[in-house]
């Protein structure tokens, strides 16, 4: 935890590398392992058609040279075709859910088949040669096509090199609170949100109503809801009320059980399984899972950060699978295994589902890595980071600044296309805490053209992905991107877009309220918290949180550690270290109530303003209670008695 | 996060064209959860709700997951079969048979994960014994393209039989009632 007296924040140049190789170290030498690999097949398929191995022989090499290739040789143009197109059909469920199993296999089958069950299986040795030469000339329109929009991309890169060089970044260090963040209070819409948020997560454990049930794989699985929601109510916390624990941290640990119960996690055993052909059911293994690992573990570290430190201890995360096994685990244990898998990793980033990495989730780890760090410093952090910075500016960066999103371990191969400015958005509001000045470098780039506002509004170009709820998979809508476009601005400082997002929300998407609690209608649950994550954001917010923790004061001060829900809605909470300053409102109409304060000096009295007894005198445990008459907005302020 | 929203992007395209196949599957989006109370002192209200019938997520998901399980089973069995002197391997449309296999496997095996949920043990037995059955039968009898060679009786009542006896045990334990008291704690 650092406090300083003066935020020492720092201005710079970010430049783009100039030497980014049009295959990385990494990535070539997955891809020279792919090519070695599918050499065999194809030499296969020439040996057969050379010495003439025989129809059946020849119809099975071919197939295995290129999917439906037997088909084609033998006469059967369509039958091929349906057998490549099933390969790439079982390469893109391998993609979603992992099975590496699936796309060899189904090759195989659609090699196989043919030859054993072909009437007549002699086919041309023309049909041969084309069957021969279409993989190897693909690769090499694709390395062309590669080669000629990486030259492109180092003349745009130089371009920008030459612009970025006129910019100063500012990058945030250590704050001094109150002076670089004071704790602000919710307004009324604030927390009109923030109830939908806590009633949705303070449901019995058992419970998900509010929850979207699609899939467990992919990004509208139950963990992804999960987190986001548990990071809302923590930012909610952070920049608002620090000094409050009560329900809405038991909300958050909430969401911690829930990502503890089999039915979230237990995907992890069927993916580990068809993927990495292990039947290890453990949701933590080395090198995987991070989209677990790192999501959880940046959950658990947000919460541990701002409340108490139950979840570092050992076997406090216990991931249960039935009553005689499970996975007991503690944030430093999740820490502890992104460590190693960026360090076992020949790409130092490390898969989510088996084989296919992905930037933003690493970040994820990384964030994982720092949180823990505030807490237990294993010394290792500045290492860690240090090999994804490498990585993020070589193996996953264009030469004109935009991170690659996903790369196959396997393969090495990744998608153009998946150098969205989707992927540059969420990364550079994940990447702020511990590569800021990337995090800073990438906005800008965003800002530089495909991130328009006007008249304060936000535009983005029309494109698929940019309107998609991922939480959902509903198309036509941008309100997650517009979402995600406030966590990241406001992170990174960009208050008039930040705004302007927040503006084009409010224009474009209806909301609904119940039980006074409001959420944006028609926008998936995923969506709602990352409104609420931005929403309650501030400009470095979660880099002050992640990298360098709250004050002391706000975690060991006089707390408010329990109040009624939702009779007392805590718009304000925060303490100096000695004194504790409050801001209720009733949220379901004129009360009289009890609040709950811990942490005070045990045997100390205190003077009271806005409750019921001017004075009162913490018991032992540095626990008391006061009364409260709460009809409007009351501040409420405890202090030691002077 | 939307750590791979192109694949989102993929899934959402193939949810709208189904969705707009069938509308009325169309799932409900979940909005406002329900409201949550805490007392003064923190603890939540006992809450019991009462037993009734319980939550059957995932059904259809897992009988066409079982629908693929069973497929491929099958095409297993019988091309091992093929390859002794049990079976007689006639003449037939094989190609077309093999290609309607592996679709039906990719298109189930797909359509099953999708729905997402938990899986049922039972739905998804339900789901493999069907698919046994109707493949043997279409196999065997409509597209006559194999047949026993050796102890044709037991045999065909073993093929033809095993499928319902598993849609059999399986419904019984779908039918089986579970009933279900929830209490809150704090």
């Amino acid at each position: 935890m650092t406090t300083v007296a003066v935020r020492p924040d720092e201005t710079t140049t970010v430049l783009l590398p100039t030497d980014v190789p049009l295959f990385p170290p990494a990535t070539r030498r997955a891809m020279l392992r792919s090519g070695a690999g599918y050499a065999v097949l194809w030499a296969l398929g020439a040996v057969a058609l050379a010495v003439d191995a025989g129809p059946r022989p020849t119809v099975l090499a071919l197939g295995l040279t290129l999917p439906g290739g037997g088909l084609l040789h033998a006469g059967h143009p369509v039958l091929g075709a349906v057998a490549l197109l099933a390969v790439l059909l079982a390469v893109f469920v391998w993609w979603a859910a992992g099975p590496t199993v699936l796309p060899p296999l189904v090759w195989l089958v659609s090699a196989a088949l043919p030859a054993l069950t072909l009437d007549d299986p002699t086919g041309s040795a023309g049909a041969g040669i084309a069957v021969l030469t279409a993989v190897p000339a693909a690769a090499l329109v694709a390395v062309a096509v590669h080669a000629a929009r990486h030259r492109s991309q180092r003349r745009r890169g130089a371009k920008l090199n030459a612009r970025l060089a006129e910019v100063g970044f500012r990058i945030t260090g250590a704050p001094s609170y109150p002076r670089d963040a004071a704790v602000v209070e919710h307004t009324a819409e604030d927390l009109r949100r923030l109830r939908a948020a806590l009633d949705t997560a303070l449901q019995p454990a058992d419970s998900y109503d509010g929850f979207t049930h699609l899939d467990q794989f992919r990004e509208g699985a139950l963990r992804y809801q999960l987190n986001a929601l548990s990071y809302g109510l923590s930012m909610s916390q952070f920049t608002r009320t620090p000094a409050f624990r009560g329900y809405l941290a038991e909300a958050q640990r909430n969401t911690i059980d829930k990502v503890l119960q089999r039915k979230v996690w237990g995907y992890w055993a069927l993916e580990n399984a068809w993927g990495n052909l292990r039947r290890d059911k453990d949701p933590v293994p080395l090198g995987g899972n991070v989209m677990l690992t790192g999501f959880f573990g940046l959950q658990v570290g947000m919460y541990s950060l701002l409340n108490d430190d139950r979840y570092t201890r050992p076997g406090s995360l216990d991931f249960r699978w039935d009553d005689d096994t499970s996975f007991p685990y503690d944030l430093g244990a999740l820490a502890a295994n992104v460590r190693a898998s960026v360090r076992d990793s020949r790409f130092s980033l490390y898969p989510c589902e088996p084989n296919w990495i992905y930037t933003i989730c690493n970040t994820f780890g990384l964030n994982t890595v720092l949180a823990q760090e505030q807490l237990q410093s294993s010394g290792e952090a500045d290492d860690v980071r240090a090999r994804l910075r490498r990585a993020y500016e070589s193996e996953f960066l264009r030469p004109d600044g935009r991170i690659v999103g996903v790369r196959s371990s396997h393969l090495g191969l990744s998608w153009n296309f998946w150098a969205s400015p989707s992927v540059q958005l969420a990364t550079a509001y994940w990447l702020n805490p511990g590569m800021p000045d990337l995090a800073q470098r990438t906005w800008w780039l965003l800002r530089d053209g495909w991130l328009r506002v006007e008249d304060g509004l936000v535009s983005t170009p029309r494109s698929v992905v940019s309107r998609l709820d991922p939480g959902s998979y509903q198309l036509g809508t941008d309100t997650f991107t517009l979402a995600v476009t406030t966590m990241a601005a406001r992170e990174i400082g960009d208050e008039e877009t930040a705004r302007a997002a927040e503006r084009t929300i409010a224009e474009r998407c209806p909301t609904e309220q119940r039980y006074g609690a409001e959420r944006v209608a028609g926008a998936s649950g995923l969506a709602n918290s990352y409104l609420n994550l931005g929403r309650f954001g501030r400009r470095s917010a979660l880099r002050d949180l992640v990298a360098f923790g709250p004050p002391r004061e706000w975690r060991d001060g006089p707390v408010l550690d329990a109040a009624a829900y939702p009779d007392v809605l805590v718009a304000r909470a925060v303490s100096d270290g000695a004194a504790l300053d409050l801001v209720l409102v009733p949220g379901e109409g004129p009360v009289r109530t009890r609040l709950t304060l811990a942490q005070l000096r045990p045997g100390t009295r205190y003077d009271v303003t806005g409750a019921r007894d001017a004075t009162l005198t913490a018991d032992g445990e540095g626990r008391a209670v006061v009364e409260v008459e709460l009809g409007r907005r009351q501040e409420v302020r405890v202090s030691p008695a002077s | 996060m939307a750590c791979c929203a192109a694949i989102a992007a993929v899934i959402g395209l193939v949810r709208a064209a189904w969705f707009r196949l069938l509308p009325d599957r169309r799932p409900v989006e979940p909005t406002f959860a329900p409201p949550a109370h805490r007392s003064a002192d923190g603890t939540a209200p006992l809450r019991a709700e009462p037993a009734g019938v319980p939550r059957r997520r995932g059904l259809t998901g897992s009988a066409l997951v079982g629908v693929a399980v069973g497929t491929a089973a099958y095409a297993l069995a019988i091309t091992i079969l093929r390859a002794t002197p049990v079976v007689r391997t006639l003449d037939g449309p094989w190609v077309v048979r093999d290609a309607g296999l592996v679709a039906l496997v990719a298109v189930t095996l797909l359509a099953g994960l999708a729905g997402g949920g938990a899986r049922s043990v039972p739905a998804v037995l339900l789901g493999a014994g069907v698919a046994w059955t109707e493949l043997g039968l279409l196999d065997m009898h409509l597209l006559g393209l194999f047949e026993l060679r050796v102890a044709a009786l037991p045999l065909d009542l073993l093929l033809h039989g095993s499928g319902p006896l598993l849609v059999v045990l399986a419904a019984q334990r779908l039918a089986r009632p579970r009933p279900r008291l929830e209490t809150s704690t704090p």
